[in-house]
């Protein structure tokens, strides 16, 4: 209980002209821990998401990572070139839409391979015997190695970004919506195997959904959004079973009971 | 430190409910109460008085106002009123387990994982966990062919008996039970007494709420009315 924390994200803040994306948010991500962002649409959690893998520019703030060589950086000042090799090595980021994670015009194996060759892995079958192997973990055919991922369906998609990202073993996952594009039953196997992945490779993740459902079966930790803010902060069962917060309690109480 | 292996002291618990006009329900009044090990503390009062407020709030689902909750935990005690999130779930790794009325898992993890899941957490090995897991599984009666299957369709019943599993599995030192035996018949009620009294003779402390009077006298050691329990 005396370790430090992997991401620590203190008055993390962006505005879109005048309106707010984010404002003043922080929270810490600790190693091996799972922190589910939630909260309607429009509350900020992707912006937040999109913040700390430098796809859109924080206004104000920091996020303090914890690097494996133990060296602290602010991820929101990295340098171009230390953003893109943190994002290929000790980060994974898992899209809503697997399409703006994969690369639609190359193999499935090609897309797992791409990673490690970015690293520097040039033995074309131990390159090609790992992606075989993340074929197996997120449970697709191995034999569909060679195909383009066009010829995939939605859960599929899904699972090869998934295998895309932790092929090379990252530290910290971000992921928006992953289960979101899919239907019930595909979800259903994507969380088990999310869940199962998250505690074998000791992953951290940071998961921005709607679905509480998805929060409270994916999540160690919640935090509410609403309007940009964090409202409420919690253990996720105390979060969902006993809201504190009128937002809070207002989000849970307009969940359908299945 | 004390003998006892969970000491609520003082605890008060209200809700407010922001969607309805901020109203307050007051639900435990300065409680105090306290369980050793080995241990079967029984809470009688009828429904609505508290008792599954207050087994939530020890197991730190639920958020009290005031007041100290005790557990003895990997020879320290630690306070879960106001305990950071990751130590309550270290908390619940090793130290407390808590049968609900609820099975909540994963649709598609089989009855077999996710009773063997505890003791994966806890570092068991695989096979260990898992003969372990299907001893439990038969002992509660869940027939062998359902144990590949997600418990998700299950009976009421059958859920009951999973939820129960997986809890006493673990052999958590502290036990929180919420009507462990609620849905079941009169055969699957004694197995699950049976086991309540074996974690008692292994020395584990458990508080529970227990309707059925038949149940109460099988496992209590005393039993309280949390009204008594309240500070004067």
């Amino acid at each position: 209980m005396t370790e430090s924390p992997l991401l620590g994200v203190r008055g993390l803040t962006k505005f879109y002209g005048a309106r707010v994306g984010c404002l003043d948010v922080g929270f810490n991500v600790w190693p091996g821990e799972v922190l589910g962002l939630v909260g309607e649409s429009g509350s900020g959690k992707t912006t937040i998401l999109n913040c700390l893998s430098g796809r859109i520019a924080a206004g104000a703030g920091n996020a303090e990572y914890r690097a494996r060589d133990g060296a602290v950086a602010d991820v929101l000042r990295l340098a171009e070139p230390v953003r893109r090799r943190l994002l290929r090595t000790e980060w994974g980021v898992v899209h809503q839409n697997p399409r703006d994670g994969l690369r639609m015009g190359v193999s499935a194996g090609a897309n797992v391979g791409e990673r490690l060759m970015d690293l520097g892995a040039r033995n074309y079958a131990m390159i090609r015997g790992r992606a075989l192997q993340w074929l197996d973990h997120v449970e697709m055919a191995r034999d569909r190695i060679d195909d383009l991922p066009e010829t995939f369906s939605g859960g599929m998609l899904q699972r090869l970004q998934i295998a895309r990202n932790l092929v090379t073993r990252p530290r910290l996952v971000l992921m928006d919506e992953p289960t979101g594009s899919l239907d019930v039953s595909v979800q259903a196997r994507l969380l088990d195997l999310l869940r199962s992945l998250v505690a074998e490779l000791d992953l951290s993740v940071i998961i921005v959904t709607h679905d509480l459902a998805v929060a409270r079966l994916l999540a160690h930790r919640l935090v509410v959004m609403k309007g940009g803010e964090a409202v409420e902060t919690g253990l996720t069962d105390q979060v969902l079973d006993d809201p504190q917060h009128p937002y809070t309690q207002l989000l849970v109480s307009s969940v359908l009971r299945s | 430190m004390s003998a006892e292996a969970l000491e609520i002291r003082d605890v008060e618990k209200t809700f407010t409910l922001h969607v309805q006009g901020g109203l307050r329900l007051p639900v435990l009044r300065r409680v105090s109460l306290a369980v050793a090990a080995g241990e079967c503390v029984v809470l009688t009062d009828p429904s609505g008085a508290g008792k599954s407020t207050l087994l939530r709030a020890a197991y730190g689902n639920y958020v009290v106002q005031t007041g100290h909750i005790l557990v003895r935990h990997a020879n320290t005690v630690v306070d879960i009123v106001g305990a950071v999130p990751r130590l309550v779930l270290e908390v619940r790794r090793v130290s407390v387990g808590y049968v609900s009325q609820f099975l909540r898992v994963i649709p598609r993890v089989s009855t077999l994982d996710v009773v063997a899941e505890p003791l994966r957490a806890l570092g068991v090995p695989r096979t260990l966990a898992f003969d372990r897991a299907r001893a439990m599984l038969e002992r509660v009666g869940i027939p062998e062919r359902l144990w590949a299957l997600s418990p998700v369709t299950f009976s009421g019943g059958e859920q009951q008996r999973i939820n129960v599993a997986r809890v006493f599995v673990a052999e958590y030192p502290i036990l929180l039970l919420d009507e462990p035996t609620a849905a079941l018949d009169a055969a699957s009620r004694d197995v699950i007494v049976a086991l309540i009294r074996a974690a008692r003779s292994r020395g584990a402390a458990v508080l529970a709420a227990v309707h059925d009077a038949g149940v109460r006298s099988a496992i209590a050691t005393r039993a309280l009315a949390l009204i008594d329990c309240e500070a004067a």
